[in-house]
């Protein structure tokens, strides 16, 4: 069942990552912002889920892991105007639609799986 | 919050604050000739809208909000119209430092700031049902 656990984090990720474009395409015209990425998904699921540090018994772990941080983008981006704002509405667009293409990809793949499941259920 | 959803949250306060900067340079437009009627009186001063980041608490999200207002400190344009109520001594009357130009590029800006806010609610909203989808079709 391992397919299902990576594309249900692959879409968190991407749910994620949407949310951050948004946020930037919003802030396009703030003074002083910086476009913001989260990290990769390989780095993400290589990580494994960050867990808290317990001290005690009693201490609880929080469910899930966490999808990535947002953190400013560093390097060169496609825009720098005057008021130091780096955001390049056109980059972001791309950057959400090809979020909206992986989210029907990662559909699409646990789509095909569930049916893979159900035949052999079907079978036997 | 569910991302998905902070993503509407974001965009719509980037629709918000760019209406607002759009309303701005309407009002900037409409009082391009508002001069004074006493002599020597000020027109009308040019707006100009900032914006600034805002946290939303709840969800974590960068949103955007109109932080201030200010006026626009470039000196008006003196006009020779020696009939004006408004006219000094030597017949010139102060016009608002309002460029047209200036408004119309601003303008299309916000537009095409609002274009992309708008794109992204969209894109949101097919994410939300291509989800939702999951469940229905098989």
């Amino acid at each position: 069942m391992y397919l299902f656990d990576v594309t249900s984090r692959h879409m968190t990720w991407l749910a994620e990552r949407q949310s951050v474009t948004a946020s930037n395409i919003a802030n396009a015209n703030t003074p002083g912002y910086r476009t913001r990425d989260i990290e990769a998904f390989s780095t993400v699921l290589d990580a494994g889920p960050l867990n808290l540090f317990t001290t005690s018994s009693g201490h609880m772990q929080l469910p899930g892991g966490a999808a990535g941080a947002a953190r400013q983008l560093h390097g060169a981006n496609w825009d720098q105007a005057h008021s130091g704002n780096n955001v390049s509405i056109e980059k972001e667009l791309m950057t959400a639609s090809s979020n909206s293409r992986m989210l029907n990809l990662d559909i699409s793949l646990a789509r095909s799986f569930h049916r893979m499941l159900l035949t052999s259920v079907k079978v036997s | 919050m569910d991302p998905l959803l902070s993503i509407m949250k974001t965009a719509a306060s980037g629709l918000q604050s760019q209406s607002m900067r759009m309303r701005i340079v309407s009002e900037n437009l409409a009082n391009l000739e508002s001069a004074g009627n006493i002599p020597g009186a000020d027109p009308y001063r040019r707006k100009i809208v900032s914006f600034e980041t805002a946290l939303d608490a709840a969800s974590g999200a960068n949103l955007v909000s109109v932080s201030r207002v200010m006026r626009d400190h470039q000196p008006f344009r003196n006009e020779f119209r020696p009939g004006h109520p408004a006219a000094d001594s030597l017949g010139y009357v102060k016009m608002p430092n309002v460029s047209m130009i200036i408004e119309m590029a601003d303008m299309r800006e916000a537009n095409r700031s609002y274009e992309a806010n708008l794109q992204v609610i969209k894109q949101a909203r097919d994410m939300i049902s291509m989800t939702i989808e999951l469940l229905r079709g098989q």
